[in-house]
């Protein structure tokens, strides 16, 4: 266990600068953005709904949306597979097995730099969702600061939810990034299967594609989904630990590590 | 019995039907350089690759430091730096970044990251790695693999790429660090004039076989045993009075061919054939010198 902190701090150094490491903070500042863009473009109707009870779940909602539905899924696609490949792309995976660290240290610290990035762009995102709030208040003055306060702790509720939902495309994303050497592998897998998961988003077993939970929680948000059966958080759980358990085997049996 | 750091036994890999490393005992001395020598797919990276735990083992055993790779493999793994086939370096980080990624993984200070970066000669600055030419990147792998101060170097044609000047300053650098620093160095090469004033042993691989193991010296001695090429006006009578000698010779492409024979005896025989009156034009030992050696073995095994 204590040797997976160096290991981690190693894989932290090794994603500075590169491509995920900008896609972690694009993701996080896109949605706000557009949707700052949005509401002044559209500036008569914002008085009205800064002064609503419910302005923060509207708001929150309305960066959500594209976030969960596309950004989200997609984003995990290209990061993880992006942060994975850094091994194949520079040729160093031999470098890093002929380091003295245990299979099994290695596997989890890439994890868990994969899982690190993802909370923070969970932080980031919020953050530039609560400052973006703050804009049109400060531009013009007939829109009032919102009157009621952030609900936290519903909306980092909602963030868990979909942080959980989030876990098995990770995985999954993950497996096949540190499994295949064509970076094509992974990020056309993920893209058709998210496709697939949108196309038959009105099936009714459509709760089995864990491309799409991020989605349900978003709809579930929303009164669209009133319940969900069966619960899909713990299908993601369980989906994680599936698929998690397939990389860790697939990555110890791999017979040439250089 | 000899103090061995790095030891083969029956080692044996194949890739589907095919033997690529077959049966090898390899002996790697404490503190030489050990020249690990053979053509392109002669089975060089397989063995190294193995011998660093890289390639799952099949059958026969690697013993390094006097412990098993297979139960031992950290630990191991923590006295060995190693540069395989072309430099593992991330090209989105600086030379300087490169070293600060194995930095927690080999506990190493941050002066320590400066001091390879200086013996190597590397001072580049924030460039990235992925501007570097071929040679810096080479200097850059080797500063990887001293960066937590190994006991043992393996390298795999650690010249690739590089030019004449290059190839020197690697040499020097290799013999600086086997000399001053005590360190173990296996490197491997398909070029024997490349490193043959470099190694202090030598083994040569071919199609998976090890065919010779030893001192350079010993190599030397292959060496010497040159035969002489004769070429005179009367190839026939000239080898009949050789026989008549009790040396044998053999017709080869409309010379002669004589067994290894020291300066006095060859004199005496160009005395003789001109006393009988036969024109000596060419009398030379055949071109013997270690790239010959080397290849002959090689050709052994075709």
């Amino acid at each position: 266990m204590i040797a997976i902190v160096p290991a981690f701090k190693s894989e932290w150094i090794k994603k500075k600068g590169s491509l995920s490491v900008w896609l972690v903070f694009i993701g996080a500042v896109f949605t706000p953005v557009i949707t700052l863009l949005i509401a002044i473009k559209n500036r008569d109707k914002l008085p009205v709904q800064y002064a609503a009870e419910t302005f923060w779940k509207m708001y929150w909602n309305q960066c959500w949306q594209p976030m969960s539905f596309m950004l989200l899924p997609l984003g995990i696609v290209l990061a993880t597979s992006l942060l994975a490949q850094l091994e194949f792309k520079n040729n160093t995976w031999k470098q890093v097995h002929a380091s003295p660290q245990t299979l099994t240290t290695i596997f989890f610290s890439k994890f868990a730099v994969q899982l690190t990035m993802l909370i923070q762009l969970f932080l980031l995102f919020n953050l530039f969702v609560y400052l973006s709030a703050y804009v049109p208040p400060i531009l013009f003055s007939e829109v009032p600061f919102p009157k009621t306060g952030v609900p936290w702790s519903e909306l980092m509720q909602y963030n868990l939810k979909i942080f959980i939902g989030c876990m098995p495309i990770v995985a999954l994303q993950f497996l096949l990034s540190i499994q295949f050497k064509n970076f094509l592998v992974p990020v056309g897998t993920g893209i058709f299967l998210w496709l697939l998961s949108t196309l038959v988003l009105s099936w009714e077993y459509a709760y089995l594609l864990p491309y799409l939970y991020p989605a349900f929680d978003q709809l579930t948000s929303q009164g669209a989904l009133v319940e969900e059966t069966p619960d899909i958080h713990r299908l993601a759980i369980g989906y994680s630990i599936a698929f998690l358990t397939l990389a860790y085997i697939l990555y110890i049996r791999k017979a040439d590590k250089g | 019995m000899a103090n061995f750091l790095v030891e083969t036994q029956d080692l044996t890999h194949c890739f589907g039907t095919e033997t690529v490393v077959n049966s090898i005992n390899l002996n790697v001395p404490a503190q030489s350089i050990y020249g690990f020598l053979g053509p392109n797919g002669a089975g060089k990276t397989t063995t190294l690759k193995l011998i660093l735990g890289l390639l799952r083992k099949q059958t026969g055993e690697v013993t390094v430091l006097q412990k098993s790779i297979t139960s031992h493999r950290v630990e191991i793994l923590k006295k060995i730096g190693s540069l395989i086939e072309s430099p593992s370096l991330y090209g989105h980080l600086s030379a300087y970044e490169n070293l600060k990624v194995w930095q927690p993984i080999y506990n190493t200070s941050t002066p320590r990251l400066h001091e390879v970066l200086n013996l190597v000669g590397l001072h580049t600055g924030a460039k990235k790695v992925s501007k570097f030419s071929l040679g810096m990147k080479q200097r850059l792998g080797i500063a990887v693999a001293l960066l937590h101060e190994p006991m043992l170097l393996v390298l795999d044609e650690p010249t690739n790429g590089l030019d004449p000047n290059g190839i020197i300053e690697m040499r020097e650098l290799l013999r600086t660090l086997n000399q001053q620093h005590g360190i173990t160095i296996i490197v491997s090469s398909h070029l024997l004039a490349e490193i043959e004033k470099l190694v202090t042993d030598v083994g040569v691989i071919n199609k998976g076989k090890l065919m010779f193991q030893g001192t350079l010296p010993a190599l030397m001695t292959l060496q010497q045993q040159a035969p002489v090429m004769l070429e005179t006006s009367d190839n026939n009578r000239a080898r009949i009075l050789l026989s008549q000698e009790g040396i044998t010779a053999q017709l080869v492409n409309g010379n002669l061919l004589l067994p290894a024979l020291s300066r006095e005896q060859l004199a005496g025989i160009n005395r003789m054939l001109v006393l009988e009156a036969i024109n000596v034009y060419c009398m030379a030992p055949r071109q013997n010198d270690l790239e010959t050696v080397f290849m002959e073995m090689i050709k052994q095994t075709a």
